[in-house]
């Protein structure tokens, strides 16, 4: 009966999975600055790039409404069933993301040379 | 009746009982609210099938399984952009679990761990090339500990029916 039970190597496997999960949580809290931008993509191509400092609304064609409120971005309204981008919490640090699938739009603070440190990766493909 | 002599037979049936198990799963996540409505966050019962099938039949066929699973489910219930991500997390996964499978130092509790995992990171990658953004790395620490923690649940109810389920198909015997 020892074939199926809980092993040591499981629960280390377990363990450092849940250990690094959280040493970058933790990382990411700790070093992130908050952003200066929400750049707001569609098929990964740039269609608005909203600053935080100032409280606007951008409507993206006639299905989503991204609001900047308080220093902090959200979803504000989606047609999808899900509503996931909606209930997602609005986001303010370099880097935070709120993704629609089924429109394939994102919505990502970054710092306003929209160059990000941490994930060194975002270029903005150009049209 | 010849036919229960018949290995070949028996072994078809068997994939076919498992893949129609493992659709309906898919289907009964589907329509449950399961999901904590994080996308991405789920415990993904049709991954009980791949472990069942990983100790129980030729590890091949548990992956044959997985991808006919994945393919009929994204066609029945889902649409290209699903199939693409559900087929990248369940390749990796498969690939992971049946490295994982050999080393008798993991139970199937470790090895469903390390399969809800790479599932999770196949489907960031996913997301990462057809969002053309890599600021999904936040992502990152949410999918690990929701990808452990369900593959620890499966992987545990997995271990249960391995033992339990009657049928002397336990090719993998140790």
């Amino acid at each position: 009966m020892t074939k199926s039970t809980l092993r040591i190597a499981d629960i280390l496997l377990l363990g450092g999975v849940l250990a690094v999960a959280g040493l970058l949580a933790l990382s990411l809290w700790l070093f992130v600055p908050k952003g200066e931008a929400a750049v707001v993509r569609m098929n990964g191509e740039i269609i608005a790039v909203l600053h935080l400092e100032e409280n606007t609304t951008f409507a993206v064609g006639d299905t989503h409404l991204v609001v900047v409120h308080d220093r902090q971005v959200s979803v504000e309204s989606a047609p999808c069933r899900d509503q996931i981008c909606v209930n997602h919490l609005p986001i303010s640090r370099d880097g935070e993301t709120i993704v629609c699938l089924p429109y394939a739009i994102t919505v990502t603070v970054e710092p306003a040379e929209r160059y990000n440190v941490l994930f060194p990766d975002i270029q903005e493909k150009q049209p | 009746m010849k036919h229960r002599r018949n290995p070949l037979l028996r072994r078809v049936a068997e994939a076919g009982i498992l893949t129609a198990v493992a659709l309906i799963l898919s289907y009964l996540e589907a329509v449950l609210p399961l999901s904590p409505g994080i996308p991405g966050v789920k415990l993904g019962l049709s991954h009980l099938v791949t472990v069942f099938a990983l100790y129980r039949l030729p590890m091949s066929e548990a992956a044959v399984i997985t991808l006919v699973r994945v393919l009929l489910s994204g066609f029945l219930f889902g649409n290209g952009v699903s199939i693409a991500y559900s087929l990248s997390g369940a390749m990796l996964s498969i690939a992971v679990m049946l490295v994982l499978r050999r080393f008798p130092a993991f139970s199937s509790v470790g090895v469903s761990i390390a399969g809800g995992v790479a599932h999770n990171l196949g489907q960031l990658t996913c997301a990462a090339f057809m969002m053309g953004t890599v600021s999904l790395g936040w992502y990152l620490p949410v999918l690990l500990v929701s990808g452990s923690l369900s593959g620890a649940v499966i992987g545990l109810v997995g271990g249960i029916l391995i033992r339990r389920v009657p049928g002397n198909t336990n090719v993998n015997k140790k």
